[in-house]
């Protein structure tokens, strides 16, 4: 069975679908633009957006390596105020200040 | 073709895709053109609408969301621009002036009336011949497939007003086929 649609329908004169198609032709080609300028804004953002990461990331890392630094400093200031000669001196600054603690603690219960 | 690939054509559009637009141009012209001759008396209005809306349908596809079908998607812009037309000429009633009727049967198929080419030419005459806001609502049932009440939402009349009028439509329809009938 036909349907009611199809009552409706009209053949549209060919002369009026190249119009159509004439005056479509201009209004496409703002579209081709328009998504072309949004593509470039998507990709400027997406790189602003990157930059912005890798620059927290940096600065956090950075942050970081800076507590850390402070945190070894002080746990060394205990040590440094038990050096009592110029030996002690140049054997503490061999070692490495983290690792060899016991070899500190080792040396100070032989002073 | 699919809804789903009249979407995807409707996404090209939106990047410009010239042979996209063909397509759909193609898919939909003949019932554009055909509702637009229909609807309005004015053969040069009537094409002007029709130009106005494949026009629309390239501006908008950017914003289009998949949500409905894409035909009524089309037919929508189409619909807007007809009630435009009739509300720039004053043939837009939009007050609720609709006495109430027994309403018998409303679910008849309008094709069921037509049988015959001959028919189907009254049909295109009579259809012309009702009131503008009759015509509207009709094709918004018939070939919008939209229910009462969305219709009732789009227009701002009621469900009961909606159901009135379609039914003395077509029955307006059925009475003026069966005096050609009788007449052919």
């Amino acid at each position: 069975m036909k349907n009611n649609k199809d009552l409706f329908s009209e053949n549209m004169p060919s002369q009026l679908q190249n119009k159509i198609l004439k005056n479509a032709d201009q209004l496409l080609l703002e579209n081709k633009k328009l998504n072309r300028k949004s593509f470039l804004g998507w990709t400027f953002a997406t790189g602003l957006t990157a930059l912005a990461a890798s620059f927290v990331i940096i600065v956090f890392k950075n942050k970081i390596k800076t507590e850390d630094s402070i945190l070894d400093i002080a746990g060394v200031i205990p040590l440094v105020e038990d050096i009592d000669s110029e030996e002690d001196i140049e054997m503490f600054a061999d070692f490495e200040v983290v690792e060899d603690l016991d070899l500190l603690e080792l040396m100070d219960d032989e002073t | 073709m699919s809804n789903s690939d009249d979407q995807t054509l409707i996404l090209k559009i939106a990047q410009g895709d010239k042979k996209a637009f063909g397509q759909l141009l193609l898919q939909y012209q003949d019932l554009v053109f055909g509702l637009s001759m229909k609807m309005v008396k004015n053969n040069s209005v009537a094409e002007d609408i029709v130009q106005e809306t494949w026009m629309k349908v390239i501006k908008n596809a950017n914003q289009y969301s998949p949500v409905g079908s894409a035909k009524s998607w089309i037919l929508q812009i189409h619909r807007n621009l007809v009630m435009d037309y009739f509300r720039e000429t004053n043939k837009w009633k939009n007050s609720e002036d609709i006495e109430d009727c027994d309403i018998v049967d409303d679910s008849e198929n309008i094709y069921n009336l037509i049988d015959g080419h001959e028919k189907q030419a009254a049909f295109h005459k009579f259809f012309s011949e009702l009131d503008e806001r009759e015509k509207l609502i009709l094709t918004m049932v018939i070939v919008e497939e939209l229910s009462y009440s969305e219709i009732s939402q789009k227009l701002k009349l009621t469900v009961g007003s909606i159901k009135t009028i379609v039914f003395r439509a077509k029955n307006e329809l059925k009475q003026k086929l069966s005096l050609a009938e009788g007449g052919l």
